[in-house]
């Protein structure tokens, strides 16, 4: 009987979370048909984003935003208008906890422009000091995979998003806490630079889905979004 | 000689028309309220009672009364105005009401504040009835002081809010005076009551501080509207709020209207558009004993004689089929094949005002742009509705509401594409 009873306990203790998400899953019927059942994004949909492990502390920011004018995008501004900041908690750490989508498909339709491809790597990795430009995986992440918890992941967004998201920061209607370093780095870029990058985020294969880096395993190399940088690391 | 004799003559003729002309422009002017609206009391002493409990009864008053959620922008500071408010003569920006000295209501008495809520009249001029002055002149003295108190320990905010853009005629010098002179009439003002039964309470919520009737109620000309509009449905900017009496709300059962009202989902039916704001930012602040006046007061009213187009036309079998196979193919998942819902999740369809009631717009709306009820501590994590407005086309979106509002209302005027065009649009 004990093993059993052990058993059925053991069962109970997992089956709760699952359930929990299960019906969270279901709550947010509204968001399947865009973001996927998992968040994972959806085939063939050229705009938009997934949202699967990605990290919560920046979905939550992401959610509020909509809701209170930072981010507009006119459907997802009516679905969040009343929903309150512990609604959107728990559905951020729903997202964030379900499984980074399966392997990115490459969601780009046309080959990419060698040149072009050049310049969008060189800016991922280096950025370009001489207009105070820097390298993008300096935050988002060696892999671009992100950091917890609050730098998204960049891999596999679709081509359109990205060049959506930079025409945002750079018209004042895509705003995160000041300083607000993407809207910085959004002016300093040029149409054709975010075209690329965007082009060619969009075409890459990830092999293995990505989790965002653990928290504090690498620093923003200047303050941006209220998150802790190099400049305000104090060393105890 | 001749032509001297002539003016006599249209002048003779002319005169009583002239004189009847002039009474009528008197007797108008007396019943918006003759003089005592535009005698603004300016020059009186401001002072702040800061009695605690006055203050928390103004803070609850604010909250019923939708104050900050007309008074502050999408995305802006709150009670510093600026919201835009379309009308059909142009749009209107609600006032700065923080306690800003200059461009605020902070260097009011209170007996100016009093006298801009019964009359909606202050310093700054006659002002647009999207103010709700007319309901607001329903609150007693106390109730107002309190709101006065309250405000006062609003953060300051020294921004202007956008000037109005009004069309002609509303933007020519004197046309709110002109508007108050044809179609407004104050109703009796309150003194304070000690209200005896449920019913005189709950009227005096909803007739009151919590303005039901500038949305519940029909509109006249120039969205002119009597305080005492009745709750006969009406139709605000892109939704239609349905008539409130015994029989439209007979489908709550005793006592689930007032927990309707505070924010709970009743067998899965919460509020949508325009309602879910107005819950989310004022009812669910109701106290249980507030929401079950209200609940016994609309329970209380009759039906008017309702004013329906008669001329039910057909709906096309091909229609009807469509609807049919679209209903099954993408409502009856959630909503139930016989459309009775799945009870604590989705809400029944055949009791819903959406499909029965006489304005399809809000049917139109929830299945272009899904819906998500207001997260309450009633209702924390609210089931949402998916919006089709990228699978559906104008017509299958046409071909189905005519469907469903066929089967379980009486149907009215089928729907068309151009309908679904003309209707569609949310607003931050
Ligand atoms: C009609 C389609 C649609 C629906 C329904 C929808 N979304 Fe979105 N969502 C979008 C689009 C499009 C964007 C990107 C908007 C932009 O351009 O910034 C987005 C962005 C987001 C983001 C930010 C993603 C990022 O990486 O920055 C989050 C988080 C999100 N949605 C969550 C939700 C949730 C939760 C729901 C359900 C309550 C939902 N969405 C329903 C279309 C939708
Ligand atoms: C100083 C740190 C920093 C640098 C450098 C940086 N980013 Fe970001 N990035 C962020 C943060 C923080 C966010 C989240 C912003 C928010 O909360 O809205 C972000 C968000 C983004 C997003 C939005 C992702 C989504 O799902 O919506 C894109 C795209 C992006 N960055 C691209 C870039 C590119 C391309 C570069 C290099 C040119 C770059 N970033 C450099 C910090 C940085
Ligand atoms: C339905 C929206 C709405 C609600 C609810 C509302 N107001 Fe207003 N209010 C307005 C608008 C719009 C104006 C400006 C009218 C104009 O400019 O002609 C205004 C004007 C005012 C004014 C006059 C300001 C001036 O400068 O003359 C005061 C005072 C005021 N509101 C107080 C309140 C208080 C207190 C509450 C809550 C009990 C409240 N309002 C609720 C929309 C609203
Ligand atoms: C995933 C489940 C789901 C699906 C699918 C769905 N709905 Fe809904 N529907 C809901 C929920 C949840 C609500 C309550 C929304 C609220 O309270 O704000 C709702 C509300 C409604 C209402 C308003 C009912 C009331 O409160 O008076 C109507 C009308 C409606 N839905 C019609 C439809 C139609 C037509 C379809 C098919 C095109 C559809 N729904 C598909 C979940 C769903
Ligand atoms: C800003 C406009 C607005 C105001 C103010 C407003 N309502 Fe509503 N109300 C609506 C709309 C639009 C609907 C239809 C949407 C829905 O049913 O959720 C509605 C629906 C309702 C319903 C549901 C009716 C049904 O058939 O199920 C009730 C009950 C209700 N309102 C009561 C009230 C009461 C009581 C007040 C005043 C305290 C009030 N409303 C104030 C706009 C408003």
């Amino acid at each position: 009987m004990k093993p059993f009873r052990l058993l059925s306990l053991l069962i109970l203790l997992f089956a709760v979370p699952v359930f929990a998400a299960g019906e969270l899953t279901e709550r947010l019927a509204a968001c399947t048909v865009c973001h996927g059942e998992h968040g994972e994004g959806r085939a063939g949909a050229e705009y938009y984003p997934h949202l699967a492990g990605k990290p919560a502390g920046y979905l939550l920011r992401q959610l509020r935003a909509f809701r209170d004018g930072d981010r507009r995008y006119a459907q997802m501004g009516w679905l969040m208008r009343n929903m309150d900041d512990a609604y959107l908690q728990a559905i951020a750490e729903h997202f964030a906890a379900l499984p980074p989508r399966p392997p990115a498909r490459a969601t780009a339709t046309r080959p990419p422009d060698p040149v072009l491809a050049q310049r969008a790597q060189t800016l991922l990795a280096k950025g370009d000091a001489t207009r105070a430009i820097p390298a993008c995986i300096a935050c988002h992440g060696e892999q671009l995979a992100g950091l917890e918890p609050a730098i998204p992941g960049l891999l596999g967004l679709p081509e359109e998003y990205v060049v959506a998201q930079f025409g945002g920061w750079r018209a004042g209607v895509r705003r995160t806490p000041a300083p607000d370093c993407m809207a910085q780095i959004a002016r300093a870029l040029d149409a054709s630079e975010i075209r690329a990058i965007a082009h060619w985020l969009s075409a890459q294969q990830q092999a293995e889905p990505q989790r965002p880096a653990p928290a504090g395993t690498l620093v923003p190399p200047q303050a941006c979004a209220g998150l802790p940088d190099s400049a305000a690391q104090v060393l105890p | 000689m001749n032509l001297r004799r002539r003016l006599l003559l249209a002048l003779i003729t002319l005169l009583p028309l002239l004189l009847f002309a002039a009474a009528w422009v008197v007797l108008l002017f007396l019943r918006q309220g003759g003089m005592t609206p535009f005698r603004v009391p300016l020059n009186q002493a401001r002072s702040v009672p800061s009695d605690a409990a006055l203050i928390a009864r103004g803070r609850r008053l604010a909250a019923i009364g939708n104050c900050a959620g007309c008074h502050t922008a999408y995305g802006g500071a709150a009670y510093a105005g600026g919201r835009a408010f379309i009308t059909p003569y142009g749009t209107v920006y609600s006032s700065n009401i923080s306690a800003d000295p200059r461009y605020g209501i902070g260097a009011w008495s209170a007996a100016e504040f009093r006298h801009a809520m019964r009359h909606g009249v202050s310093r700054n001029g006659v002002q647009s009835p999207v103010f709700p002055y007319a309901n607001f002149a329903r609150i007693d003295d106390e109730g107002l002081d309190a709101l006065y108190a309250f405000l006062a320990t609003v953060p300051a905010v020294a921004t202007a809010p956008p000037a109005d853009a009004l069309d002609f005629p509303a933007n020519l010098p004197g046309a709110m005076t002109m508007w108050r002179l044809l179609y407004y009439r104050p109703a009796p003002a309150v003194t304070a009551t000690a209200a005896a039964t449920p019913q005189q309470r709950g009227a005096i919520l909803v007739e009151g501080i919590g303005h039901c009737a500038a949305c519940h109620g029909t509109r006249g000309t120039f969205a002119s509207l009597a305080a005492d509009a009745e709750l006969g449905g009406g139709r605000l900017a892109g939704w239609y709020a349905p008539a409130l009496n015994a029989q439209t709300l007979a489908h709550y059962a005793p006592g689930a209207l007032a927990d309707y009202l505070r924010g709970t989902a009743v067998d899965g039916r919460g509020a949508y558009g325009k309602m879910a704001d107005v819950i989310a930012q004022n009812l669910q602040h109701l106290s249980p004993a507030d929401a079950q006046d209200i609940e016994a007061y609309l329970r209380t009213l009759k039906p008017q004689s309702a004013a329906r187009e008669s001329v039910t036309r057909e709906l096309p079998a091909e229609q009807r089929a469509l609807g049919d196979h679209l209903y099954r193919q993408h409502c009856a998942g959630c909503h139930g094949e016989d459309g009775s819902g799945k009870a604590g999740k989705y809400p029944a369809l055949t009791t819903s005002s959406a499909i029965t009631g006489p304005d399809p717009i809000n049917a139109i709306k929830l299945v272009l742009f899904g819906a998500a009820a207001p997260a309450t501590p009633q209702n924390p994590q609210p089931y949402t509705m998916p919006p089709f407005a990228h699978t559906l086309s104008p017509d299958e979106v046409a071909a189905l509401v005519s469907t469903l509002r066929a089967r379980w209302g009486d149907g009215g005027r089928p729907v068309d594409a151009n309908d679904v065009g003309a209707w569609g649009g949310i607003e931050p």
